[in-house]
């Protein structure tokens, strides 16, 4: 059962940890990665103890990424096979 | 919370709360006593001091406006907050991203508040805040004699000097965020109130203990029994009640951290209950509690008269045990 549901705007951006970041009642930070929210996950988990909190956000915000973009602009046009 | 991170933290605790301190201060020298300081302890330290004067420093985080200085920068020493400059701060309180300063002075108590005000914890206004990072005064509690200030997580409290509760921000489990002082009745007066992240402690002037959000409270490590509460919180306000399993005896001191409470009978007992995950119950293991249970605190030598005082914080618990001095030693 999640701890708490935190929107992904009070979450914090951690240089050090390159996570998201909001604080967990131990102490520690219940942490969450771009790659992690680019998947989809929404469980926030606490490296100290047993808690998580579900995070809302919109994927949209993180799916498409500028990298995955300049992919599809460099990759060739693949040939479409006509029947 | 790793061993090396809490020790650093317990060092610099120390080293700020040194019996007094030179502060230069424009050129003015001011001697800078810490009579009350008050912290939310996390990858920030939020610290509070006054001068003798009733100034106060603040230093820590201040990316939400916490810190009062009018931007939201972040301070590694004690600054001088300038709004309170011909105030008299008589008590502070921080929760997770607020602030809370208790002022009194000729034209009557004030509450301040300043941070993050997304759940109403500032008490500032009707509307929706984002947060603030200078000082305003938390509505509704003019005129109004206040006794104490207490902030933790999200919420904020006073106790007038009358024993009636006021609390605000974010709403305890069965209720919703309120976003000014909001009345709490009890039957009787109350003197002291401890908050935590989801829960409210209050003591009352026969030794009673209080709780708001105790459903929940002893269920985080398990998941039916959390449902189950949540199930409850949505089909019933939040309730105010005893705390379990005293049996007639009176408490003479409360204190509520995150996620775990703590307090002190009349006969020098300390029970603790709530989330143990973190060994914060002081029972010898790491679990949670439903209702108060007795700490053994392990005394060696004669049993003389004592006075015991128990604080929490985020998973931990601290009591101090000061032996009472006995007439004509």
């Amino acid at each position: 059962m999640s701890y708490d549901d935190v929107e992904i705007e009070d979450m914090e951006w951690n240089q050090e940890l390159q996570a998201y970041t909001y604080p967990c009642p131990c102490g520690d930070l219940f942490q969450i990665t771009k790659e992690d929210l680019k998947l989809g996950e929404e469980i926030a988990r606490c490296p100290s103890c047993s808690l998580y909190i579900t995070v809302i956000y919109n994927l949209e915000d993180f799916a498409g990424d500028s990298d995955q973009k300049m992919k599809k602009a460099v990759d060739p046009p693949k040939p479409i096979a006509v029947a | 919370m790793k061993r090396s991170e809490l020790s650093r933290r317990k060092e610099y605790i120390r080293e700020l709360a040194k019996s007094s301190q030179l502060h230069k201060n424009g050129g003015h020298v001011e001697k800078l006593y810490v009579h009350f300081w008050s912290c939310f302890e996390h990858n920030s330290i939020c610290i509070f001091f006054f001068s003798d004067a009733g100034s106060l420093f603040t230093c820590g985080d201040g990316s939400f406006g916490q810190l009062g200085h009018g931007d939201y920068k972040s301070h590694c020493s004690p600054v001088k907050v300038a709004y309170f400059v011909d105030n008299h701060v008589e008590q502070i309180a921080c929760g997770m991203r607020h602030s809370l300063v208790l002022s009194k002075g000729r034209s009557g108590d004030r509450v301040y508040a300043f941070g993050s005000g997304k759940r109403g914890q500032l008490g500032i206004s009707k509307d929706k805040i984002n947060k603030v990072n200078l000082p305003e005064v938390t509505c509704g509690l003019e005129g109004t004699k206040i006794a104490s200030i207490a902030a933790n997580g999200d919420h904020s409290a006073a106790l007038s000097a009358d024993g009636h509760l006021y609390t605000w921000g974010r709403g305890f489990p069965g209720n919703s965020d309120f976003h000014r002082p909001m009345y709490v009745p009890t039957l009787f007066r109350l003197t002291s109130t401890a908050l935590g992240w989801n829960h409210a402690l209050l003591l009352t002037g026969n030794g009673e203990a209080l709780m708001l959000g105790g459903n929940h409270h002893g269920v985080l490590s398990n998941p039916d029994k959390l449902s189950s509460a949540k199930l409850l919180q949505d089909s019933k306000e939040g309730v105010l009640e005893d705390v379990p399993g005293l049996e007639g005896q009176k408490v003479v001191h409360i204190a509520a951290g995150a996620e775990h409470s703590a307090l002190v009978t009349e006969n020098g007992l300390v029970k603790t209950w709530g989330w143990g995950e973190h060994g914060q119950l002081g029972l010898g293991d790491t679990c949670d509690q439903t209702s108060p249970q007795t700490v053994n605190l392990c005394q060696d030598g004669p049993n003389e008269a004592a006075k015991i005082e128990v604080y929490c914080g985020s998973g931990f618990t601290i009591a101090i045990r000061t032996p009472t001095v006995l007439s004509g030693t």
